[in-house]
């Protein structure tokens, strides 16, 4: 990587990608995981009723 | 077999399954990878090192408007045929559109800054992004707003067709006013305007940022579906319960 008077703006941007990007990611995979659960849990009351 | 073959719940469930795990290892090694390269590629002479922005303003900006176009033609493909599959594919975008979104906002603003001297302009284009940044906010808010999962299906869809207007602006923009923003870095109509040594990681980062938008896209629809067949079960339970105590004497 070329270092010069705008390595702060390439850092900034490239931080601020992968915060925001990676916090998608994270909320989706958790979400998912959740939405999963219910799932199973919702079938099982389903079977036993 | 037609498409509409897909627009079942199960169908739809069965192809994905097999498709989402090797969908979430590319769009890693290949956001990974993508990233390593970009930051490894000379300064331009103009712009010193800012041009790295570039990999990943560009592809944000372009995913932003695409899932825009995405969830109005997913709505409005509910809208007409009522498949629940096209709706909970238009909400399950949403998120990722403004995340996109948001990307390609704050990428342009601290690209903007050193190249422009202006972190922000009222610029056709840069206003249209934002108008439609808020239109996928609306959209999310409406979605959540309403209890009634068809009748906040309905709703949110006519939200996202009205909006269209800002996404072809955002898109549009800059041939139909002088902006400050400049015009398309890639155009198949008027050939390359990016040099040899930032075209290909460009592109690298264009399919990773799709194949990413692939893998969230088809977990987030996986997990509507799950959560509204969750939210049928439970009310066919509630409903059951009543039943049952009305008929049980006092």
């Amino acid at each position: 990587m070329h270092i010069d008077q705008y390595l702060v703006h390439v850092i900034a941007s490239y931080a601020a990608t992968v915060v925001i990007i990676g916090g998608v990611v994270l909320a989706t995979v958790l979400s998912a995981r959740r939405a999963r659960a219910e799932l199973e849990e919702a079938e099982r009351l389903e079977i036993r009723r | 077999m037609s498409i509409w073959h897909y627009a079942n719940p199960a169908n739809f469930m069965a192809l994905t399954r097999r498709v989402v795990g090797p969908l979430w290892v590319l769009a890693g090694s290949m956001m990974v990878g993508g990233l390593l390269w970009s930051l490894s590629v000379p300064p331009d002479y103009q712009q010193g090192s800012t041009v790295t922005i570039m990999f990943i303003h560009v592809p944000a900006a372009l995913l932003a408007i695409n899932t825009y176009f995405l969830m109005a033609i997913a709505s409005a493909i509910g809208l007409i045929r009522g498949h629940h599959v096209s709706y909970l594919i238009a909400k399950a975008a949403a998120p990722i559109g403004a995340a996109f979104t948001a990307v390609a906002l704050v990428t342009g603003a601290v690209w903007g800054e050193p190249m422009w001297g202006t972190w922000w302009v009222w610029d056709a284009r840069l206003t249209a992004v934002l108008i439609m940044f808020f239109f996928y906010l609306g959209y999310i808010a409406l979605w959540a707003a309403i209890d009634d999962p068809d009748k906040a299906a309905e709703l949110t869809s006519v939200l996202c067709l009205v909006g269209v207007v800002f996404s072809l602006l955002s898109r549009y923009a800059v041939f139909f006013w002088a902006t400050l923003h400049q015009g398309s870095s890639l155009s198949l109509a008027e050939g390359q305007r990016v040099a040899d040594a930032y075209r290909d990681p460009l592109y690298f980062m264009m399919v990773a940022f799709y194949v990413l938008f692939a893998a969230l896209l088809l977990t987030r629809a996986r997990m509507e579906i799950r959560r509204r067949r969750a939210r049928a079960l439970r009310a066919r339970a509630g409903r059951a319960a009543e039943a049952l105590e009305a008929a049980s004497p006092a």
